[in-house]
């Protein structure tokens, strides 16, 4: 199970009742080079290391070796440290503002965005909309937007220090399924503000304005 | 807002050429094809080039593609500059051209209509949308058929 969700709400994996769960650390305030595996033990003991080194031996002879318990078994080599330290401190930050906070000025922030949004005739948004209390998708919308192409709009929007992603967001298929060359993407976090949002919307129907006219 | 800095950017010429490009479609007969794309935003081209008898001069240029303002401007100036040009030309163009995306040179006097694209080199990120077209036309002059060599990336 790929978790995009880990940075934004309380996840039980216990109560989800997931085999396995991901996570990265520079998703969630952390470094990058970094994430995390859940794995249920069961599946984490019926598994062969997959990766020689240091730390996941137990016995080592000539001819076989035994492994070491987990999770050692599959941390061969010497760790990625620093980076191990940065997701605990980034873990005990978040816990600190608290993840069911986190949540609920997310999905805030969300209705905000999209009551923004659905007011520009020359977007095509993507995706669920949110019910009225922002619940019901995450915190971001994918979007096109007219005659601007996502590229363009990116660089215009960097112009006035907001940064959106453009292109495929790793989703190829999607976007050949969805008939759309590519989008944009506007994401929010916790630090993230409505008067951010003003200024993203109020930069946003600037640069529809702007190719436009042009092309009238 | 910084529209104002974007005017280095998003030339008038780039405009125009974006809104109403002069090159698009396919040569009759196509004696090169070359696809290009780059993978990370989506832009895609189809570069279709016609020679001369000899295969050494370029006729015709024509392109189709989807891409934003600055991939489908550069690949409309790159079909006019090109055209009338022997490959050996047209290659020193190419390096001309990516060049002038590192800020190390610009066009001479009679191509400098591409001297427009100068300003990319401000913005980093756009560079590879100013490139695509340029890239897809050095690898289409390199075949010796008009057999596509499949898709050609810019990253």
């Amino acid at each position: 199970m790929p978790d995009q969700s880990a940075p934004h709400m309380k996840l039980d994996v216990q109560a989800i009742d997931c085999d396995w769960l991901v996570a990265s650390g520079h998703k969630m305030c952390a470094a990058t080079g970094i994430g995390f595996l859940y794995g249920k033990l069961d599946l984490l003991r019926s598994m062969p290391p997959f990766l020689g080194g240091g730390e996941m031996i137990a016995d080592v002879f000539l001819d076989h070796s035994t492994y070491a318990d987990l999770p050692h078994k599959f941390e061969a080599g010497t760790p990625a440290i620093a980076e191990a330290i940065a997701l605990g401190a980034a873990i005990d930050y978040l816990n600190g503002l608290g993840m069911d906070a986190i949540h609920a000025y997310e999905a805030e922030l969300t209705a905000y965005l999209w009551q923004q949004l659905l007011q520009i005739p020359e977007l095509r948004l993507y995706g669920p909309k949110p019910n009225a209390n922002g619940e019901g998708r995450a915190a971001l919308a994918s979007f096109t937007a007219g005659a601007v192409h996502p590229h363009d709009l990116s660089t215009i929007l960097d112009q006035a220090g907001i940064a959106i992603r453009a292109g495929h967001h790793c989703t190829q298929p999607l976007h050949r399924y969805l008939k759309a060359q590519s989008t944009a993407r506007a994401s929010l976090y916790f630090y993230n503000t409505r008067e951010e949002i003003d200024a993203f919307v109020a930069s946003l129907k600037e640069a529809i304005d702007f190719f436009g006219s042009i092309f009238g | 807002m910084a529209l104002d800095n974007l005017r280095d950017l998003y030339q008038q010429v780039i405009l125009e050429r974006y809104k109403k490009p002069r090159n698009r479609g396919t040569t009759t007969p196509i004696d090169r094809y070359q696809k290009g794309h780059n993978p990370s935003c989506g832009d895609t081209i189809e570069l279709t080039l016609h020679l001369d008898e000899a295969g050494d001069r370029i006729e015709e240029v024509r392109f189709e593609g989807e891409g934003c303002a600055i991939a489908m401007a550069s690949a409309d100036l790159m079909a006019d500059a090109i055209k009338g040009k022997t490959t050996e030309e047209a290659l020193a163009m190419v390096q001309c051209f990516q060049s002038m995306m590192k800020g190390e040179a610009e066009f001479p006097t009679e191509l400098r209509k591409l001297n427009v694209m100068q300003g990319v080199a401000q913005f980093p990120v756009r560079i590879k949308c100013a490139n695509l077209s340029w890239h897809t036309v050095k690898a289409a002059l390199e075949q010796s058929t008009a057999q596509p060599a499949g898709f050609i990336s810019n990253e």
